[in-house]
């Protein structure tokens, strides 16, 4: 099982619609895969999975809180979404503003985080396991994405997201991930895409794992859905395949 | 890029009581996880030798030795051959499944070491994880 945990220094970057999107087109290539939430400040990414109304029976605080075994969380969402191959999990955080505050003042074990990742990939047979984390650099950060195989650090081009990032990447390096590569989303169609290409590389000196454009059409979309299910023909797709690529690899 | 920012930050962060927490916690984890894959690369290397594996043609879900630029040698002498696929393996049935190979009833045998220690080892993760979350 590989874990690949998807981060970002800031909010709005398109991490989780990401995060969802490349965790349906990797099952799509016929393989077993989990999306985990840990942004347990503020849970999103079920919304993509169509479970925006409704209140899973376990989450992750649960796990974290050792009420309940990792298995017992795993929601198999692959009919919902309408998978055409492959397998995906979601394994939710809690909406519940008692159980996120209870779980951020209390803390977590890593290593609890880190067996029940082993468990699931276990019981479940998993090929990935992806973490959608929350923005920004902190304990719990630091906590999900030291545990994985790959990091992809997902920045737009913005002044704001360039520093952030640069510093996120290199705290990585200091927690001697294996590897980490850098992805540029929502890049607006005038762009010189090899200067971008050479200007990331010089300044944070990882591997560029994908360039993704700004679609109008996945904006319109606003989270409803995962996009490249109804739209493997799309664009979109060759973006997402050179992820896929880079995390196989 | 403000070079000197960055390092400020960085440096700032690395010398945080909870980075450095993280940092030894993690650090613990990857030793016990890299010993353990060691432990079951030797297991595999032996029964692999005993098993004639130049004949049976194995393919590994070499993934999941995730230490970096360290997998198994003997893994270059094993090649891929088609694509049936077994999951979970029980003891008995790993031996007949050698002969099937031996004799070219099976065409391709997927494994993933994780299960594989299961096989030799008998050791349940998810009893040992309950115990060792309960003793805390």
């Amino acid at each position: 099982m590989k874990i690949i945990a998807i981060h970002s220094f800031r909010g709005g970057t398109g991490k989780s619609n990401l995060c969802a999107n490349l965790a349906a087109f990797t099952a799509m290539q016929d393989k077993t895969v989990a999306v985990v939430d840990t942004d347990i400040q503020s849970p999103g990414i079920h919304v993509l999975f169509g479970y925006g109304n409704k209140n899973p029976k376990y989450t992750l605080n649960d796990y974290l809180n050792k009420k309940c075994d990792i298995d017992k969380v795993a929601i198999d969402l692959t009919k919902k979404i309408k998978l055409p191959k492959g397998k995906i999990f979601l394994i939710p955080s809690a909406m519940d503003a008692n159980e996120i505050t209870k779980i951020l003042r209390e803390g977590y074990e890593v290593d609890l985080l880190s067996n029940g990742f082993d468990e699931l990939g276990e019981e479940f047979n998993l090929d990935y396991l992806f973490i959608d984390t929350h923005p920004g650099l902190n304990e719990e950060t630091f906590l999900s994405t030291a545990i994985s195989d790959v990091l992809l650090v997902i920045m737009r081009l913005d002044e704001q997201d360039w520093v952030g990032s640069a510093v996120t990447l290199e705290i990585a390096k200091k927690l001697e991930l294996p590897k980490m590569g850098v992805i540029l989303n929502k890049i607006l169609p005038d762009i010189d895409l090899k200067k971008v290409r050479n200007d990331v590389s010089k300044n944070f000196k990882v591997d560029i794992a994908g360039l993704v454009n700004y679609y109008e059409e996945l904006a319109k979309i606003g989270s409803k859905e995962i996009f490249i299910i109804d739209n493997p023909e799309h664009e979109m797709a060759n973006s997402i395949q050179e992820i896929y690529n880079f995390i196989a690899d | 890029m403000d070079k000197n920012k960055i390092e400020e930050k960085v440096n700032e962060i690395e010398q945080s009581e909870y980075f450095q927490n993280v940092l030894s916690q993690v650090k613990k984890i990857r030793a016990i996880k890299n010993k353990d894959l060691k432990k079951k690369s030797e297991i595999w290397r032996n029964i692999f030798a005993k098993s004639e594996q130049q004949k049976l043609g194995y393919f590994l879900d070499y993934y999941q030795f995730s230490i970096p630029n360290e997998k198994p040698d003997f893994l270059s002498n094993l090649t891929e051959i088609k694509s049936s696929e077994l999951k979970l393996i029980e003891n008995e049935k790993f031996h007949s499944i050698i002969e099937d190979f031996r004799t070219g009833n099976h065409s391709l045998l997927k494994f993933k070491f994780s299960n594989c220690s299961e096989l030799v080892e008998t050791t349940n993760l998810k009893e040992n994880n309950k115990l060792k979350n309960k003793n805390k």
